[in-house]
């Protein structure tokens, strides 16, 4: 072990104080929060304060529907019996500049599972390599991480639309479409170039635009969600309508820094779902702008949802997104929450659903698998006489950690 | 076994063995005691060996499905046909270069990501027509060397045109390796009479 244990014990102990005192002093404004839901749909004026602060642009926080900000809804007892679940999700082997071959990878995995069939579900795998000059070179510099996810998750979306579209074509059953995260990419900060974002939003925005058409319930599925949208709101809604710009200036992390899963924890029964609200952030315009095909007076826009997947007393919160021509069709939202919580019972010890564990372990890359990529590169670049060299502190790198595993064994 | 069916591909390799990583078991897929072969020396010979260990990874996801009181038929299927992690060990037993093979290890490993197959009749005939492999048997801590010897034997003993005389040689040739461990020569000879 390289790491100093007589220094992290002391550490350790700090932390674990640190993160008790922080849970316990979040605990006691639970209430306080609980409070606030149980009364927030009788504020006068919740609708204009709302407005007001998503005008200003600058605050972030849960939009009521037309369902009530407190309501809970119970497990739908129909809904998912003839379900047909898409499930897609992606990794990736990032660039690395001291290694001898300049690539990224992106591999999707896809399972689909025909609910009450009796058939065997499939599964799909697509791996895209990029060590091309124009894959890993973009904007004169090194491809960043960022970009790399911004392309994994486009490409997600890319084939959980294609493959959406097969199967809605040849089932009548409800066709459910989901992505392991949230549903809309987040390019903000991430130093993208505008040409190379607009090109990412086209794409994304066209394969949801697809799903749209074939009446498919797409929804991004995040698990442990650490938002605080719902929050943001019931915070918002205990001022007065003129104290609105004041609370948006405000930077301080509303009800001491809680989470909503905090609070939904103690809201939601088993299997039950909060309301539907819309996302109010900058990173939710493109898709509140953009029309969707076949709803009429519907975008795609994001809106969310908090849902119990568990069926017994320990509740697990996780936060389901779809875009608005999802929200607005009761059948499609109650086939999805019937389904997610279904799926959620089959991985007993996680809750969490079958199909998308399934495409993560379809899509995941193991260590080996790298190893395995770089070997057929090397092995065609010899091909063309061309002897990769890594760099020198990467080559370093791997002969003393070479000599630090030999030393453990003696 | 008329049929050189591939049937994984290489992770790790010596001179003394190799294992190679392969889908969920078939019944073509390989056997404890079956032949196979890689491609060594840059392609132009091939390494023999047999199957003396298969270990199925660890899978968290069927412990979590295990404890479900109702699991729907489609996870059920799922599980069966699902790309598992398995491991196959191969104990190496000789090599081939054109139309001949030899016993004993060959000059280099193979390489990772080569593709194992199964070995046709002829050569498993040509690598079993002398008693050298069961040696390398003996010697092999690693493999569970009775039951595989055994195992072998039975594949050997199946392509051979005289099978009676072939054990009665492959048990004299036992008798001079472990003669002076009468207990497990006599275990071993008893399995070799039941496979006539």
């Amino acid at each position: 072990m390289s790491i100093n244990i007589q220094d992290l014990t002391s550490q350790i102990h700090d932390a674990g104080a640190a993160i008790a005192g922080r849970i316990s002093s979040q605990g006691k404004l639970i209430p306080a929060a609980l409070a606030q839901l149980n009364v927030v749909d009788q504020v006068k004026d919740l609708h204009e304060k709302v407005e007001k602060a998503a005008a200003s642009k600058s605050w972030t926080g849960a939009k009521p529907t037309r369902e009530p900000v407190a309501a809970t809804y119970p497990l739908p007892t129909i809904g998912q019996e003839q379900a047909t679940v898409i499930a897609v999700d992606g990794s990736q082997i990032y660039p690395d500049k001291h290694s001898a071959l300049q690539y990224y990878l992106i591999n999707i995995g896809a399972f689909i599972i025909q609910i009450g069939s009796g058939k065997a579900p499939s599964v799909v795998k697509t791996t895209v390599l990029g060590a091309g000059e124009s894959d890993v070179i973009v904007d004169g510099r090194m491809i960043t991480v960022p970009l790399v996810n911004l392309r994994r998750t486009v490409a997600e979306m890319e084939g959980l639309t294609e493959l959406s579209l097969d199967v809605e074509t040849s089932t009548q059953a409800t066709v459910i479409s989901l992505i392991d995260g949230p549903i809309a990419l987040r390019t903000q900060g991430e130093g993208i170039s505008k040409r190379e974002t607009d090109h990412l939003y086209n794409r994304h925005l066209k394969a949801i635009d697809r799903l749209a058409e074939c009446n498919c319930a797409l929804a991004g599925y995040v698990d442990q969600p650490g938002g605080s949208s719902v929050l943001n709101l019931l915070w918002l809604s205990s001022f007065e309508l003129d104290e609105i710009d004041a609370v948006i200036e405000d930077n301080t992390p509303v009800f001491g820094g809680l989470s909503d899963r905090a609070v939904f924890q103690k809201h939601l029964g088993p299997g039950e779902r909060s309301a539907i609200f819309e996302t109010v952030s900058g990173w939710n315009i493109p898709y509140q702008q953009r029309r969707a095909p076949e709803h009429p007076n519907t975008t795609h826009s994001i809106h969310i949802f908090y849902l119990n997947v568990s069926l017994n007393d320990s509740p697990v919160i996780v936060r389901v997104e779809i875009p608005e021509w999802v929200a607005n069709v009761p059948t499609l939202v109650d086939a999805l929450h019937a389904t997610l919580v279904s799926q959620s019972q089959y991985t007993a010890g996680s809750h969490y659903p079958y199909a998308l564990a399934r495409a993560d372990g379809e899509a995941v890359i193991q260590t080996q698998d790298r190893q395995v990529v770089e070997n057929m590169l090397t092995r065609e670049l010899l091909k063309h006489n061309i002897v990769p060299n890594k760099s020198a502190k990467l080559a370093m790198k791997g002969k003393a950690r070479r000599y630090q595993r030999k030393g453990k064994r003696r | 076994m008329t049929t050189a069916i591939q049937i994984g591909q290489l992770l790790q390799s010596s001179i003394r063995g190799f294992s190679f990583g392969c889908a969920v078991p078939k019944p073509e897929m390989p056997h404890f005691g079956a032949f196979v072969k890689v491609p060594i020396l840059n392609g132009t010979a091939q390494a023999i060996g047999t199957i003396y260990d298969i270990v199925l990874e660890e899978d968290d996801l069927v412990r979590q499905i295990v404890a479900t009181p109702e699991t729907p038929a489609e996870i059920i299927l799922d599980q069966r046909q699902r790309q598992m992690p398995i491991e196959v060990s191969v104990l190496t037993l000789g090599y081939m270069q054109g139309t001949t093979v030899k016993s004993g290890l060959p000059p280099q490993p193979p390489l990772t990501l080569d593709t194992i197959r199964l070995c046709e009749s002829t050569e498993i005939a040509a690598l079993t027509n002398d008693f050298n492999f069961l040696r390398l048997i003996m010697q092999a801590s690693e493999a569970p060397t009775d039951e595989l010897l055994v195992r072998v034997l039975e594949h050997a003993v199946s392509v051979q045109s005289n099978p009676s005389q072939y054990l009665r040689f492959a048990g004299q040739y036992l008798a001079q390796l472990i003669g002076n461990d009468f207990q497990r020569l006599d275990t071993i000879l008893r399995r070799l009479e039941s496979l006539l």
